[in-house]
């Protein structure tokens, strides 16, 4: 088919001509064209995806979302211990167990112990003893999270999960009770 | 026409200025009016695009050149250039890290697909006579550039920090030592001390990803401004004795703007049909050839792993230690004759190289593959690149323990 | 038809070149996905869930259960250079409720010891720790030395970071240590810096060239199998003794805990109280059976006068205890001080001296042992290894009748100047192979009368000897 060849530009004029590109599109030269640009284009994009995708690290070099911490026997009744890794209050009363973060909700500097209460080096944010703000910048209370008992007896803190700072966990004399105490989840 | 739709229109225009061009004018202005377009020129020869005038060979290595740049980029995300760590982070690409693997695979095939590359480049050249004037300097640059190829390909070799890499590299350098007067002293400010340790990490390391890539775009952009600048492909038309001495080369630029219009000016007055677009034409060979090259990087990446072998103990080297495989040659001239092998052979090389096209002068055979008058230089270029090849495959298969010659096929057991 | 007036042809574009490589493109970037998807320890995970899942017994568990991510885990203990990610996958091992459920989630019971958080995995399973597939994990691949030991095996561990000698949990590797000394190894062999230089340098094999556990085992047997030249005479060692030695052998595979190794955590042992009791010279002012200082009180039953919480105080802080004491403080740990206590209990019920006196026959033993005499000399000084060509009947002579020929002092000087050239049986024959070296810049004059006396001990008594 003579009419096949990509010559083309019937165009007689020479000052026409010039301006005319002496190409006539065919459909499949069209649909190849794009094809190929769609394939080319998405594959380098999935590509480079695939690349940065690397930058969002699986393994981290940090603690684990879940902290084991400990037997409860480990903590003795009214104490704060203060759990380095996390950056995480411990608190005992009784039987009932508390997890309070020690990062103030401001700006993210850890919190010191003060009289009564907590107090942030960096701004002056000042909490009571359950993490509420009293003074100072920081926008909401202190954060308490989930604590629960694994199966050998030792405490797990999930750090994924915001529980409201009335909520303690109680251990059984058994040391194997797992019944909360107090309300919803907090958001 | 909504408001919207206008300012969306000047954001296009200030960013694009010329739309997909309909007409040739638009073709041309698309081409002058863009950065990375205007590297070409408006119009190119028909017969620069036959594939079997370049295999693209030039462009290939400049797009393993970027491959190797954006993939060395996200490289270093992971890479620790610590004794203690180096290794470990090497293996975490591929046990803990997404795509980890992949990404360094990428990048080694693509380093050494790019030593073969620039050797296959500089060939097509030489075989072309296309050093020759007004290309001379622009050749040098080239032999600039294939030294710094293997100079990066070298300095990355260390960085994995195993025992291929330690021995690699204790060998190379010990090789660079031989050279008379300041071997040694390159060798010592090269590792930092006098073996292979934390500074010859950490030296390797700075001269793979800052020094020499930055070295190495800087050369690339004039190589590619002078080929713009020296009128594009080397083309039979040249092969004249027209061109005296010292002289100026007469102006090569193969389209203006201004002979759109088809005129009669002495330039267009060639036959218009020698000659199309670059927008459509040029480019999307140029985009085909780009596909293409990655497609073979991927291919190589995803069926074969990168070795990795032990980490490196600098007490047990493996028997024999060999360099990597571009600097075997070397390594075999070198278990010869230290002098010879190590410093005046390659040395003559690669001065002979570089002063080439201010010795060779005769302005024949350019532009054409094997040119018949040019037997002597092209059969002694061949001949030579055939040498190299031998003692490569000889120091690759046939070397064994202590550097016996051993038959590949017998070392089986 | 194209002349200067007809308009310009225009080449074809490559457009099905373009698609198809594109195409190819496309495939080998889904093929990588492919290839990066699928992760082994993602399944495992999975399946993990899934029995946690099926085993809640409450909502509470079933939700905890479920919302388990599925995410790499790993241990890091920097003292010993340790990334443990074994956990990914062996879900199990800190839970007992999995005791006795299959590979990968089994329970792994008694690690209150060696709690998995501070002493990871592969200091005592050995393995690549930081692989995240079975097979790399296990480590029997290509470039990795140390793969997973037998469980059979993993007693050798012990020795990494614990002195074998005194450490009731590895009796077998304990055993390995004493047969190296006893069998002589030494004399020819150097282990942990020093020994002798006839055969290969025992610390460079081990890291240079790891052998397998089977390995080692089949060498001991019988050296010959695994090294067809081996110049090691077969020792006869039973079964078990060879499994001792190749526990040695693997426990010294870590080099780099040798920081750990230098500080070895002492376990307390009787044995170690002993040591400490004469190191730190406590007979100075202490008597125990009568021999002693008189500056302390005498020891012998010290253990029924105190309890074990004054001793330990007293042994960590004197002047704590006892106001205005003279004893000073040592510094020494829990550990040694319950080592010292073990050691007085022991004195009391008299089980125990404080010296270990050998005889001089018995010292000499050792020696002879230890030089490695009993390569060419025979196990029990019998002689009978081959010598080509030596004038003492192609072999190298017995000992046991040394004391006819030599005088003590005759002995002596042929020990410390040994026997360079050996005669020749046939004058024109080759030389023979075994030289006896010189051992006097080894050997003192008091080690040098020992093994006389040993070797004068061989001569069969008077009713024994066979005429």
């Amino acid at each position: 088919m003579s009419k096949s060849l990509p010559v083309v530009g019937q165009e007689p004029s020479p000052e026409g001509r010039s301006l005319k590109t002496g190409r006539k599109w065919r459909r499949r030269d069209f649909v190849l064209l794009v094809f190929g640009w769609i394939g080319t284009l998405g594959s380098l994009s999935a590509a480079t995806l695939a690349g940065m995708r690397g930058l969002l690290p699986n393994l981290l070099d940090e603690p684990n979302q879940r902290f084991r911490a400990g037997k409860p026997e480990d903590y003795s009744d009214g104490s704060v211990a203060f759990l380095d890794e996390i950056r995480t209050f411990l608190i005992r009363k009784g039987d009932g167990f508390r997890a309070m973060s020690g990062i103030c909700t401001h700006l993210g500097c850890t919190v010191n112990r003060a009289d009564s209460g907590y107090r942030c080096p960096c701004h002056g944010s000042l909490f009571d003893e359950d993490g509420n703000v009293l003074s100072g910048p920081a926008p909401r209370a202190l954060d308490s999270f989930g604590i629960a008992q694994a199966r050998d007896g030792r405490l797990v803190i999930d750090r994924g999960r915001s529980v409201s700072p009335e909520e303690f966990l109680v251990v059984g004399s058994g040391g194997k009770g797992l019944e909360d105490r107090g309300g919803g989840e907090q958001a | 026409m909504n408001p919207f739709r206008r300012f969306w229109q000047t954001v296009y225009r200030s960013v694009f200025r010329v739309g997909i061009p309909k007409t040739n004018l638009g073709r041309a202005q698309a081409m002058v009016s863009s950065f990375l377009l205007h590297l070409h020129p408006a119009k190119v020869r028909r017969d620069s695009l036959r594939p079997t005038r370049t295999f693209g060979l030039g462009l290939i290595t400049l797009y393993l050149f970027i491959i190797l740049v954006v993939s060395g980029v996200l490289l270093m995300f992971h890479y620790v250039p610590s004794v203690e760590r180096a290794y470990d982070s090497v293996r975490d690409l591929s046990f803990v890290v997404t795509a980890g693997v992949l990404l360094r695979n990428c990048h080694r095939w693509a380093a050494h697909l790019m030593v073969v590359a620039i050797v296959l480049h500089m060939a097509r050249v030489f075989l072309m006579g296309a050093y020759k004037a007004p290309r001379q300097f622009n050749w040098g640059v080239g032999v600039g550039l294939f030294l710094l190829t293997l100079f990066l390909s070298f300095t990355g070799y260390l960085l994995p920090w195993d025992q291929l890499a330690f021995w690699a590299i204790t060998v190379g350098t010990s090789i660079a030592a031989y050279a008379p007067g300041v071997g040694e002293l390159t060798r010592f400010s090269l590792l930092g001390g006098n073996i292979v340790g934390q500074a010859s990490l950490l030296r390797f390391y700075v001269l793979h990803v800052v020094v020499l890539p930055a070295a190495a775009i800087l050369m690339i952009a004039v190589h590619l401004y002078r080929i713009r600048k020296d009128g594009g492909l080397a083309h039979p038309d040249e092969d004249q004795p027209t061109v005296e001495e010292g002289e100026a080369p007469p102006p090569q630029k193969s389209y203006g703007l201004m002979a759109l219009t088809e005129s009669s000016t002495p330039y267009v007055g060639r036959d218009p049909g020698k000659e199309v677009f670059a927008w459509p034409h040029l480019l999307i060979r140029e985009v085909l050839l780009f596909v293409g090259t990655f497609s073979v990087v991927l291919l190589l990446a995803i069926f074969f792993d990168a070795p990795l072998e032990e980490l490196a103990n600098p007490i047990h080297p493996p028997n024999p230690a060999k360099a990597p495989w571009y600097f075997l040659a070397l390594q075999e001239l070198v278990a010869h004759s230290a002098f010879l092998g190590g410093v005046i052979i390659p040395g003559a090389l690669v001065l002979a190289l570089i002063l080439l096209p201010y010795l060779d002068r005769r302005r024949v055979g350019i532009g054409r593959w094997f040119a018949r008058e040019r037997w002597l230089a092209n059969g002694t270029f061949l001949l030579v690149l055939l040498a190299l090849a031998i003692l490569t495959v000889i120091a690759t298969f046939f070397r064994g323990p202590n550097w016996d010659w051993v038959w590949p096929w017998a070392a089986g057991g | 038809m194209a002349s200067l007036k007809s308009p310009p042809t225009e080449p074809r574009l490559p457009t099905l070149t373009f698609a198809l490589l594109a195409l190819a493109l496309m495939v080998l970037v889904v093929a990588g996905f492919l290839r990066e998807e699928r992760r082994e320890w993602r399944s495992y995970q999975e399946s993990f869930r899934d029995l946690e899942i099926a085993r809640g017994t409450t909502v509470e568990e079933r939700r905890q259960a479920r919302e388990r991510p599925i995410e790499l885990a790993q241990i890091v203990v920097p003292e010993l250079d340790t990334v443990d990610r074994c956990i990914s996958c062996h879900l199990g091992v800190d839970d007992a409720t999995y005791a006795g459920a299959g590979q990968p989630f089994a329970y792994h019971p008694d690690h209150d010891v060696h709690p998995f958080e501070r002493f990871g995995c592969t200091v005592c399973h050995a393995g690549q720790g930081r692989a995240t597939s079975a097979r790399e994990a296990h480590g029997d691949v290509p470039f990795w030395d140390r793969p997973m030991l037998p469980l059979d095996f993993v007693e050798a561990s012990c020795g990494g970071c614990h002195d074998p000698s005194d450490n009731p949990a590895a009796p077998r590797l304990a055993r390995g240590a004493e047969l190296f000394e006893e069998a002589g190894c030494r004399g020819c062999h150097r282990l942990d810096g020093w020994g002798g230089g006839l055969a290969p340098d025992l610390d460079r094999q081990i890291n240079g060239r790891p052998r397998s556990p089977e390995w080692l085992m089949q060498h001991f047997l019988d050296p010959a199998q695994v090294v067809p030249d081996s110049a090691m005479p077969r020792y006869g060692f039973s079964p078990d003794d060879a499994k001792a030695l190749t526990l040695l052998m693997l426990s010294r595979r870590r080099p780099e805990v040798s920081g750990y190794h230098a500080s070895r955590r002492i376990l307390e042992s009787a044995e170690t109280g002993r040591r400490l009791f004469r190191a730190k010279g406590c007979i100075g002012c202490h008597q125990i059976s009568g021999a002693g200082g008189e500056v302390g009180p005498p020891l012998d039953h010290v253990v029924t006068r105190r309890t074990e919480g004054w001793l330990v105080a007293h042994f960590r802080e004197p002047r704590a205890v006892t106001p205005g004491t003279v004893m000073p403080d040592f510094d020494f740990t829990e550990a040694e001080a319950h080592s010292l206590i073990l050691f007085l209990r022991r004195i009391h019920e008299r089980t125990i001296t404080v010296l270990d006196e050998p005889s001089p026959e018995r010292r000499g033993e050792i020696l002879f042992k230890r030089y490695g005499c009993r390569g060419c000399h025979g196990v029990d000084a019998t002689g009978g290894v081959p010598n080509r060509n030596s004038e003492s009947g192609e072999q190298v002579p017995s000992l046991i009748y040394v004391k006819e020929g030599y005088t003590r002092a005759e002995l002596k000087d042929r020990i410390r100047i040994g026997v360079p050239k050996v005669g020749k049986l046939e004058p024109d024959g080759p030389e023979p192979p075994l030289a006896m070296p010189g051992f006097g810049d080894r050997l003192t004059e008091g080690q040098l009368d020992d093994l006389v006396s040993y070797l004068h001990s061989l001569y069969p008594a008077e009713d024994e000897l066979d005429w």
